[in-house]
């Protein structure tokens, strides 16, 4: 929903600022002396700018709530998955639980519990990579970056099974574009 | 001739140098962007190495071909108040140029292909040739150097003339009258140039500490570290390319609607807003960096939508001031100008919803982010530098 609702937000913004574009030309006459305009127009800005100011902080004061940090995040994950990119692979799991026993995954096949809290413990051994999870309709349910030196957390809950695939979104060479992999979960 | 007709030619015809090596190399790197945009759909086979140097180039290039263009608009339209070295825009017009040929030599000859951000440690990565990345190093030097020099030579002459803080538009705070009046151009110019300046020096220390890896590939660097510099550098290059656009609006759009655009006290505190605002936006390129600190995170999402008020608010109505029942003659000038204004706007506004960092979860690193800068500059910025080419072009006619 956050992507319609943004995208929503963009495209009538968009059409907006065009109509207004438009208006603003044809309204460039009958001419009138500038005194005549200035004085109401600046009473708009003083208004308009408010109004902005307004909206702004209570995008802000909603949208900084919602944070996809670990610690900004209240569920406490189940399961660890640690992730390591490379080039040009993605090295997956295995599953861990809360007390770092690993789960009976078979070896080489990454598949995750559904509805479970899941914890992505994300790093890179060479450059940087992006750790992007898409769904199989192909939308982005989830993201963070892969960075030599740092393990970045991304707390996940999936609720919907299926084959996710893994995509790398931080350009990494020649062969970035075929760095995928895939996650079931059920 | 005089000494100041003099000036006033060799402005002429150093803006119209500029102006024209720019238009071309614009043109060959849009071809570049569709020859990649062949290469994806698959109608023309370009092998993986050659379309990402074909896309570094096209990143780098844009980036650095747009901002010289916007300045040296800047640097003409300004030498109607100060004068600014036109030496030093000769000598720059080489650095540059030097630049130019390493940056094609290293991407289409060595293949050099991290990407316009050229995100530590990819560039190191040993797929291109050696060679090609110390010379793409150097060349970007070469370019750091020339936009620094252009960016101090300005703010030196401002300061002559209007003095450090009558260049910021300070004596508009003051009570009474204001005796020193400084043009609006010259305050978004001069806002410009200092974020640019300070940005620009933090890039050429990391691109120093590249070279350094280059030649000695044992060093190793903090990869957060760079990645925020790599930032602070190139978002800040590229939003002030803008600033620089919208300098040129302030400035010609008068011109042609017969009403003075003038500084005042609110105008003065917008930019003087921008000048903090926009060293700080740049944080929104790591919100998927979960190690950089929750605090800086914050500040990044509430630094980026505070930038994007005083500059549009004081604009779009400072802009609409000058039309609304002027009876302006909407020829291509005020007409471009006024469009630019339109798709920096539009583009704006993308950015905004994307700095949001819940929105940004689902948009970072994914096609709305090149379809947000290249809005901005193709409807937006591209539309101000054509205003201003036609307009050098008509004064001359």
């Amino acid at each position: 929903m956050t992507v319609w609702y943004a995208g929503l937000i963009t495209l009538v913004g968009a059409i907006a600022i065009f109509l207004i574009t438009i208006w603003l030309l044809y309204g460039a006459t009958p001419a009138q002396p500038a005194e005549s305009v200035t004085g109401r127009l600046y009473k708009v800005r003083g208004r308009y700018f408010v109004v902005l100011m307004a909206v702004l902080v209570i995008v802000l004061l909603l949208t900084l709530r919602h944070l996809p940090y670990r610690s900004m995040v209240s569920a406490e994950p189940e399961y660890i998955v640690p992730v390591s990119g490379m080039i040009w692979s993605w090295q997956i799991g295995p599953l861990e639980d809360r007390d770092g026993n690993p789960s009976s995954n078979v070896a080489g096949t990454v598949v995750l519990p559904l509805g479970k809290t899941v914890e992505f413990q994300v790093t890179a051994k060479d450059v940087n990579h992006g750790f992007g999870i898409y769904n199989e309709q192909g939308q982005l349910v989830a993201q963070t970056q892969a960075m030599p030196g740092y393990v970045n957390k991304l707390v996940h809950t999936f609720t919907v099974p299926g084959k996710y695939e893994v995509l790398c979104m931080e350009y990494c060479g020649l062969a970035h574009h075929t760095m995928i992999s895939t996650i079931t979960v059920e | 001739m005089t000494d100041e007709t003099e000036q006033g030619t060799s402005a002429t015809l150093w803006a119209g140098v500029y102006s024209i090596t720019a238009l071309i190399l614009f043109v060959v790197l849009v071809l570049l962007g569709l020859v990649m945009r062949l290469g994806q759909s698959g109608a023309v086979a370009v092998r993986p190495d050659y379309f990402y140097a074909i896309m570094t180039l096209h990143g780098l290039g844009m980036a650095g071909v747009l901002y010289t263009a916007g300045y040296a608009a800047n640097w003409y339209l300004v030498s109607k108040y100060v004068q600014p070295s036109v030496a030093l825009m000769r000598f720059n017009f080489v650095l540059i140029l030097l630049g130019v040929v390493g940056l094609i030599v290293a991407t289409l000859v060595g293949r050099f292909g991290p990407g316009w951000y050229m995100l530590y440690p990819l560039p190191f990565l040993t797929t291109w040739a050696g060679w090609s990345i110390g010379l793409a190093v150097l060349s970007v030097m070469l370019l750091g150097t020339a936009w620094l020099l252009g960016q101090l030579d300005l703010l030196r002459v401002f300061a002559g003339k209007y003095g450090l803080s009558g260049m910021l538009g300070w004596q508009y705070f003051g009570k009474g009258e204001t005796r020193n009046e400084l043009p609006p151009m010259i305050l978004i110019v001069a806002v410009s140039m200092i974020a640019g300046a300070i940005t620009t020096i933090v890039g050429a220390g990391m691109l120093m500490l590249y070279l350094a890896q280059w030649l000695a590939p044992d060093l190793q660097f903090d990869a957060l570290l760079m990645k925020n510099a790599v930032f602070l550098f190139g978002h800040t290059l590229v939003n002030i390319t803008m600033y620089c656009g919208v300098a040129v609006v302030y400035e010609l759009l008068p011109e042609y609607s017969g009403r003075p655009w003038k500084t005042n006290a609110i105008v003065a505190l917008s930019w003087n807003a921008v000048l903090l605002l926009v060293l700080f936006a740049f944080f929104h390129h790591l919100y998927m960096d979960f190690a950089q600190p929750i605090a800086v995170q914050y500040f990044g999402q509430i630094a980026s939508f505070m930038s994007a008020v005083p500059a549009t608010v004081v604009t779009i109505f400072g802009a609409m001031a000058q039309v609304y029942r002027s009876g302006i003659r909407w020829n291509f000038v005020p007409l471009s100008l006024f469009f630019g204004l339109m798709g920096w706007i539009i583009g704006g506004l993308a950015a905004v919803v994307d700095s949001t960092i819940a929105v940004n979860s689902y948009f970072h690193n994914t096609l709305w982010v090149p379809a947000h800068f290249h809005t901005y500059f193709l409807v937006g910025f591209v539309f101000m530098l054509f205003s201003f080419v036609y307009h050098l072009v008509d004064a001359k006619a």
